[in-house]
């Protein structure tokens, strides 16, 4: 069942209402079953996978908080078994056909088998949720926590699939669900959830079609300059709003009985630099890495710089691989990699904390944008090969003319507009007031704006519906 | 709870009445009155025949083929030839003296049957057109033919257009033909060829099988390309889905969504006519992977009519004087370098007929003359030319 999928959207319409009509009491276990029959929807037996990582878990962190000598011992075989899974389940395939690959090349003759184990949905995002909670419990932000606790954080419905990618100790204290009704939790909940649609619907589906046909791997070969730019900006483009549709989704659902995700994007392409890029997109992603990753392995390294920048690379690669099992991922990610240690070591060569001037930030700009949209190439070509033809056309190899139909060029125009008003827009947005403003403003707005812009907003849902649009985060 | 609930069900309340209303259609009419007048003279009322033309015009073709295959089957040893198209071969567009004619409109390949019928020509002929087709789409067509012997055609007339080397792709309605299993296999192999055409034909395939997937409900999408070689199951959701979808059609309002997009997209074209200023007509140059797309499948349309030993003709469609296609000299030199060079490789015979229509028998469309359509006259003229310049020969 996907969000924006008519049954999700008629199920809600029914859960939500008796959420708020049930005993305190009674919602722990109502969420949990909700939460488990969405996972279901997709395949029964996915359940297991989540289950057996809550199992693992909730086994290590009840070591790790017994303290003694085992702790450590517990968190890293925890954090093992978790990875190993992960492993197994999305990067198995990827391993074997590389290791193939290398024997054949050594010479050596090798029978390989197709890789037949299904990649169960979200397993990248739950399996870093149990990593934090084993982290968060070491550092003592967990104190104690049931397995019901643990499988309520992990398998709640809403960031399950594709994230926020959330912190124990933000969630785990909300899921209670003790908070009373508040008006303000369906109209925020609502604002959310529709503008998701919309976003996916309208804008991440109908790019999407044009982006397919330009990177399918054959017709690739043939774009020119002009048209892979426009494809690497549309794909830019898609992406953004997918996810972005999907986490207001997950963060609108959440929102509707009462919890509060973190956000996961700031409008990203309005970055100043590589590292701002990165505090605006896939938030929550960023923050586990540089929690989790990326400041424990580089704790002391200040003063070695080239250490900490080829550590960057590396750890910008493993966030490529994360997303998936392809050298086109790891490519995308050490990208990105560069593009932070290039602006770190400029910036170092400057003086930290120099101010910019006007031309140095504007030019920060202008590379954050082209570079970013760049390293979209590697991530959605189908092969290196692909994607380095088209880098090649895009920066050295320059062909003219042009080979799709204008509305494409024009289409890619439009959004690009929308995202350099996109926060201007939000903030008149703001200013109309909130549902729960008080007096007659508050009264108009939920009276007659909120309801009437709901009502555009679901018309354009269903006007640009198409069925089984699956998320790109989907796969991650 | 009861604010909310209220809010909630007024939202639905102005849906429902947002789907009733057509508040799209209505801002579509209002730009059109508002925007420069559709002096557009197209003819609505065609001679049809399913036995000379494919009556869908490219929207439905599997059916007008299923339908001229035993006509043609039998029939042994009759010569069979097929012209293929754009829009000019199955358009009328009225020229400044012209008025609507009281009878059903005839095209350029009607007249010419018309007169090779007069003439003694003891076979068959038959359009097999569609607006913006592309070269990609002309080779789709006759791989189809080739499948079905019956089908194959002694002569395969193919009209060359600037206009043309800029479409690219196969539309949806021709990816119906990948219902006929001998057909499909042979797009399959023709999709994995070392050329620059296979792109568009895999592409083609994969929207196919894309499409038959959600038909039948089974899961398509992200996970199925997540690089583990294994697709979700369909489930419960896909089942629960499936019959919410089918209880909500039934609801008149909720089936409108789809005409609400049509009306909002002609709006937004409109947009780009009116205050763009892009129309059809707008030149523009070749160039890029769609001529190459293009001039590759021209190049397998030679080899495979080459191969069955059919007849190929090019011609260079007629092109109104008054709104050349071109946008500089280059571009004009560089097509018929093109064409040119393709006619001579692939070619049995060509004609150049890109002067054959005078500028007053032109038609004339939203932002002045029509390039590529005429009107009357000119279609009858050019069925004329067509038959003494012996394009279709009449003894086999």
């Amino acid at each position: 069942m996907q969000f924006n999928s008519y049954s999700y959207l008629l199920a809600l319409g029914i859960a939500v209402p008796l959420f708020w009509l049930m005993p305190v009491r009674f919602r722990r276990v109502y969420v949990l079953l909700l939460s488990f029959a969405f996972y279901a929807t997709r395949n029964v037996a996915f359940l297991i996978l989540p289950m057996i990582l809550c199992g693992i878990a909730f086994w290590s962190g009840g070591r790790i908080r017994a303290g003694g000598s085992d702790a450590n011992r517990a968190l890293w075989l925890g954090i093992g078994s978790i990875i190993l899974i992960l492993g197994v389940f999305k990067y198995g395939r990827f391993v074997t056909e590389n290791a193939v690959a290398i024997c054949r090349w050594l010479g050596w003759s090798i029978q390989s088998h197709p890789w037949v184990i299904a990649l169960p949905l979200g397993i990248s995002f739950y399996s870093f949720e149990a990593i934090s909670y084993l982290l968060d419990t070491r550092q003592g932000r967990v104190k104690s926590a049931s397995f019901g606790d643990l499988a309520l954080f992990i398998m709640f419905w809403p960031h399950l699939v594709a994230g926020p990618i959330v912190r124990t100790r933000e969630l785990m204290p909300q899921l209670n669900f003790d908070k009373p009704f508040e008006i303000r939790f369906v109209f925020q909940g609502l604002d959310r959830l529709l503008l998701g649609l919309v976003q996916k619907n309208l804008v991440a589906n109908t790019i999407g079609g044009w982006v397919d046909d330009g990177f399918v791997q054959k017709t690739a070969l043939l774009n020119t300059t002009i048209d892979n730019w426009a494809l690497a900006i549309a794909f830019g483009i898609q992406i953004y709003f997918d996810f972005a549709a999907y986490s207001n989704m997950a963060i609108g659902t959440a929102q509707l009985i009462g919890i509060t995700l973190p956000e996961n994007f700031r409008f990203p392409y309005h970055a100043s630099n590589p590292p701002d890029f990165w505090s605006r997109w896939h938030m929550t992603l960023s923050r586990w890495i540089r929690d989790y990753v990326f400041f424990p392995l580089n704790a002391g390294l200040e003063n070695k710089k080239l250490r900490l920048y080829l550590s960057l690379v590396a750890v910008m690669g493993v966030v490529g691989l994360w997303h998936g099992a392809g050298w086109g991922f790891i490519l995308w990610g050490a990208m990105h990699g560069v593009y932070l240690v290039a602006y770190r070591a400029i910036e170092a060569w400057r003086g930290e904390g120099t101010p910019q001037s006007f031309l140095l930030r504007t030019s920060w700009r202008i590379f954050t944008l082209a570079a970013v949209a760049a390293a979209w190439v590697p991530f959605r070509a189908g092969s290196i090969g692909q994607a380095m033809s088209m880098l090649g056309s895009m920066f050295g190899r320059l062909t003219p003319g042009y080979s799709y139909s204008v509305n494409f060029y024009l289409m890619v125009l439009v959004w690009c507009a929308w995202i350099a008003v996109e926060p201007a827009v939000g903030q008149a947005i703001a200013r109309l007031g909130t549902a729960d403003s008080p007096g007659i403003a508050g009264a108009l707005n939920r009276g007659l704006l909120r309801p009437a812009s709901y009502a555009v907003l679901l018309l354009l849902f269903l006007m640009f519906d198409d069925r089984d649009m699956q998320f790109i985060y989907f796969q991650f | 709870m009861a604010q909310a609930f209220s809010a909630v069900a007024l939202a639905m309340i102005l849906l429902a009445v947002l789907l009733a209303w057509d508040p799209v259609g209505q801002i579509r009419n209002a730009i059109e009155k508002s925007g420069p007048s559709r002096q557009d003279a197209r003819v609505s009322s065609y001679f049809t025949d399913p036995e000379t033309q494919e009556v869908s015009n490219g929207q439905h073709p599997l059916a007008s083929l299923r339908y001229l295959e035993p006509q043609w089957c039998g029939k042994p040893g009759e010569p069979h030839y097929v012209i293929s198209g754009n829009s000019q071969t199955l358009t009328v567009v009225l020229a400044p003296s012209e008025s609507p004619s009281p009878e059903p409109d005839r095209t350029y390949p009607d007249y010419l049957l018309e007169r090779l019928t007069a003439s003694g020509f003891a076979g068959r002929g038959y359009r097999l057109s569609a607006p913006n087709l592309s070269y990609v789409e002309v080779l789709w067509y006759l791989t189809y033919l080739i499948a079905h012997p019956c089908l194959t055609p002694s002569e395969f007339v193919v009209q060359l257009n600037f206009e043309t080397f800029r479409k690219s792709g196969v539309r949806e309605g021709m990816l119906e033909l990948l219902d006929d299993p001998k057909f499909a296999a042979a797009i399959a192999q023709e999709s994995r060829a070392p050329a620059a055409y296979s792109g568009a034909l895999q592409q083609a395939l994969d929207k196919y099988k894309s499409r038959l997937a959600k038909q039948t409900g089974a899961q398509t999408g992200a996970a199925s390309t997540s690089g583990t070689g294994l697709v979700e199951s369909v489930g419960l959701g896909g089942l629960i889905e499936s019959r919410v979808r089918g209880a909500l059609d039934q609801v008149p309002a909720f089936k409108s969504r789809a005409r609400d997009k049509a009306e909002l997209l002609d709006i937004l074209y409109l947009m780009r006519v009116n205050l763009l200023g892009i129309t059809p007509t707008t030149k523009r140059s070749l160039g890029g992977g769609t001529l190459t797309a293009n001039i590759s499948s021209l190049k397998r349309i030679g080899e495979i009519c080459h191969s069955a030993g059919i007849r190929l003709v090019f011609f260079n469609a007629p092109q109104n004087p008054n709104a050349p296609l071109y946008r500089t000299a280059a571009d004009r030199e560089q097509y018929e370098q093109i064409v040119t060079q393709l006619s001579h490789d692939e070619a049995q015979a060509y004609f150049d007929f890109e002067s054959s229509i005078p500028g007053p028998l032109w038609g004339v469309w939203v932002d002045g003359p029509d390039p590529i359509h005429f009107g009357h006259a000119a279609h009858r003229r050019f069925a004329d030319m067509l038959f003494e310049h012996d394009v279709i020969l009449r003894s086999h």
